[in-house]
């Protein structure tokens, strides 16, 4: 399992290097983010030349604006200084500071907005543990995957369970949280849709209670 | 005909069905809005499908009784424990808090629902009064300039919300290129759709639910505190903070006035009004220094400007489809939703006239039971600021799975509120808008639609909307140089100063 971990890390190390060569900065998951709008982009683009001429003109033109962007962000620091200035320069009318007459800080910093709470429009919290994001993540995806198997009208509950396992919550609590979890996915069953009990890629069904 | 549209309008409000909804929207609203790490985009996206099942009238109120709710629910937690529910009460914490440990919970908290509830009764009055003006301006504007105004909308976003320009229009038109899959609007081409799962697009309300509510789970996962620790205590007397309000009507018409305006800029919102709002109450104060320790000025301005955002924010959403905010981003995916397309239509006497007075007239009441509920349960809104988030994150995501799935029940919106969740988180992370991606989600059919009607008017051409003598269009230059002065303006006098 440490062999494993250490092969990974070091992967991880060396694209993260060669990134660093390429994009004059260590990179981050704002490049993963950018590489992954200029891929979708891309094949969108390319795609658009199999419709009609009046369908293909609005995704080429939201694709080819995607795609210039991308790229102008991702490769921002061999940009000249007015170029530079627009792409990577934070630029508002409605900062706070405008608002409330402090100086300015201009430097055109792009540290994440969790570091910054310089800016009126932005309001956010900070990541204490980023363990947090990661675990909620990841059982969100265990919930899409149990739904697609078992249903969501029992995957509720089971995800639920993860949850307060993962957030120690008291037992009493967690056990009361999860019945509640269920009695809302069955409320969606009974009055909303049945499908919700179906796993979409076996279709087996487990008795409805 | 618009005045008999209006009394019809009133007599829909009175039926205690539309009074049900309303009652429950606040409800719901200032819950949500109390409960730090919520807010009225993220409440406002997981009714969203819930109200499938209602007439589109009923669904409507709900949202936007949810809207208006929540901007009062935010104070209880910024004067309760310094933590804004919603973004637009931050600056309410700076004199909220300090009132509180001085005994005075009470007295902020009824100043707070008392000013909301002002505020809010004279810029919805004032927006119907302003009504028949606008409805003239709406329906004089055509095709191409709607469509150039979808783009001016994105342009101010990009501007006034957080993040370079390019980050912004970046966000802003990935939006629009998420909406290309599925249907085209006017050809029915299908585009992107190997799969049968894509047929009818990506649902936007599924995209809504991820950016909002996924994603900011994912935030509050990382995040430590903000519940109450120990008791709360609401000391002090609401009467004294009903008085300290209605002695200040030029405060709470200017700071409404204020929010409404900022409203109706698109992506400014209530944040930036509340900024605004209280600086103003500093600036126009005889005693400047005692803001931050405690003034009820500065609770007052900003808790009055912040409910007259919700009057201001709607002026772009209903006349254009343009949101002035993320809650009314939302409130626009309703009306999609509910196939109320936003426009000319929703100003026409045979259209959706009758809908546009009713939600109007909701609002002023959902503000009267601001102001009753405020007033009467000010002593036990502390148990609000007591719920951990390690309760809220589970249910949250359930209900967003539950509520998306059950719309369409298609697999791949589960796919699609995990995949925007998680972009959604990063795109906050590293200051992308996610209000001008969401602007892109909501937006991109309708432009989409009056671009092609554009180009069809002038047989494929683009010079449609710079050239006025040759298409007679006078306004689209206009706001073509808008757009442009917008974007680039300010780093073109940036380099010419250099």
């Amino acid at each position: 399992m440490d062999q494993i971990k250490g092969a990974a890390v070091s992967v991880q190390q060396s694209v993260a290097d060669v990134g660093e060569i390429v994009l004059r900065e260590r990179p981050t998951m704002e490049h993963v983010l950018l590489v992954l709008f200029l891929a979708a982009a891309t094949y969108m683009y390319l795609g658009a030349s199999e419709f009609a001429a009046a369908a293909a003109v609005f995704p080429r033109v939201t694709a080819g604006v995607t795609i210039v962007l991308s790229i102008l962000l991702l490769f921002r620091n061999y940009l000249p200084g007015p170029i530079r200035s627009f792409v990577a320069e934070p630029m508002q009318l409605g900062s706070k500071e405008a608002i409330m007459g402090e100086d300015e800080d201009d430097d055109g910093d792009d540290e994440p907005a969790e570091e910054s709470t310089q800016q009126a429009g932005a309001y956010t919290y900070d990541i204490d543990d980023p363990r947090g994001p990661a675990v909620t993540g990841f059982l969100c995806v265990l919930y899409m995957v149990l739904t697609f198997t078992i249903g969501m009208l029992y995957a509720t509950p089971i995800f639920v369970a993860l949850y307060a396992y993962w957030a120690k919550m008291e037992k009493f609590r967690a056990i009361s949280l999860t019945i509640l979890s269920f009695v809302i996915a069955y409320a969606f069953y009974s009055l909303i849709t049945s499908d919700i009990a179906i796993g979409f890629y076996t279709e087996w069904r487990l008795p409805v209670p | 005909m618009s005045f008999a549209v209006f009394l019809g309008a009133v007599e829909a409000l009175l039926n205690p069905v539309t009074l049900g909804w309303i009652f429950v929207g606040i409800m719901i609203g200032i819950i949500v809005g109390a409960l730090p790490g919520l807010g009225p985009p993220l409440g406002m996206a997981i009714i969203l499908p819930l109200t499938l099942p209602l007439q589109p009238a009923d669904a409507i109120i709900l949202l936007i009784g949810v809207y208006s709710g929540s901007m009062y629910g935010g104070s209880i937690a910024a004067v309760l424990i310094n933590t804004p529910g919603v973004s637009s009460s931050a600056a309410t914490m700076f004199d909220g808090y300090p009132m509180s440990k001085q005994g005075k919970a009470a007295e902020a908290l009824s100043i707070s629902a008392t000013a909301s509830a002002i505020s809010g009764l004279f810029t919805i009055t004032a927006l119907i009064l302003f009504s028949p003006l606008l409805i003239t301006m709406v329906l004089a504007v055509g095709t191409p300039e709607r469509f150039l105004i979808a783009v001016l909308g994105l342009a101010m976003i990009t501007v006034v919300t957080r993040g370079s320009v390019a980050k912004g229009i970046l966000a802003g038109v990935t939006g629009l290129l998420v909406t290309t899959v599925g249907s085209a609007p006017m050809t029915l081409d299908r585009r992107y759709a190997d799969s049968l799962l894509l047929f009818d697009g990506i649902d936007f309300v599924a995209v809504l639910i991820g950016l909002f509510a996924i994603a900011e789970m994912m935030k509050l996962a990382g995040q430590e505190g903000g519940i109450a620790e120990g008791d709360v205590v609401i000391g002090g007397s609401v009467l004294e903070g009903v008085k300290t309000t209605v002695r200040h009507p030029v405060t709470i018409v200017k700071s409404g006035m204020i929010g409404m305006i900022v409203g109706a800029i698109p992506g400014a919102g209530a944040t930036v009004s509340n900024f605004v709002a209280y600086s103003e109450a500093v600036r126009s104060s005889d005693d400047p220094d005692s803001f931050g320790t405690g003034n009820e000025m500065g609770v007052l301005a900003s808790e009055a400007s912040n409910n007259g955002t919700v009057a201001g924010s709607l002026v772009p959403a209903l006349s254009f489809g343009i949101p002035g905010s993320s809650s009314t981003a939302v409130l626009i995916g309703g009306l999609l939703m509910h196939n109320l397309r936003p426009g000319p239509s929703m100003f026409q006497a045979d259209g959706n006239l009758l809908l546009t007075y009713t939600m109007l007239l909701a609002l002023l009441a959902g503000n009267v039971l601001i102001l009753a509920f405020g007033l009467t349960m000010v002593t036990k809104l502390g148990y609000l600021t007591k719920i951990d988030t390690d309760y809220i994150i589970p249910m949250v995501v359930v209900l967003s799975f539950l509520g998306t799935y059950a719309l369409r029940v298609n697999p791949i919106d589960i796919v699609t509120i995990i995949f925007f969740g998680v972009i959604g988180f990063y795109m906050v992370r590293y200051n992308y808008s996610v209000i001008a991606f969401v602007l892109g989600v909501v937006l991109g059919d309708i432009a989409e639609d009056n671009l092609y009607r554009s180009l069809q008017l002038s047989d494929g051409s683009w010079m449609i909307f710079i050239n006025p003598f040759e298409y007679g269009r006078w306004i689209s230059p206009f706001i073509v140089l808008a757009i442009v002065a917008l974007l680039f303006g300010p780093f073109i006098k940036r380099a010419i100063s250099r």
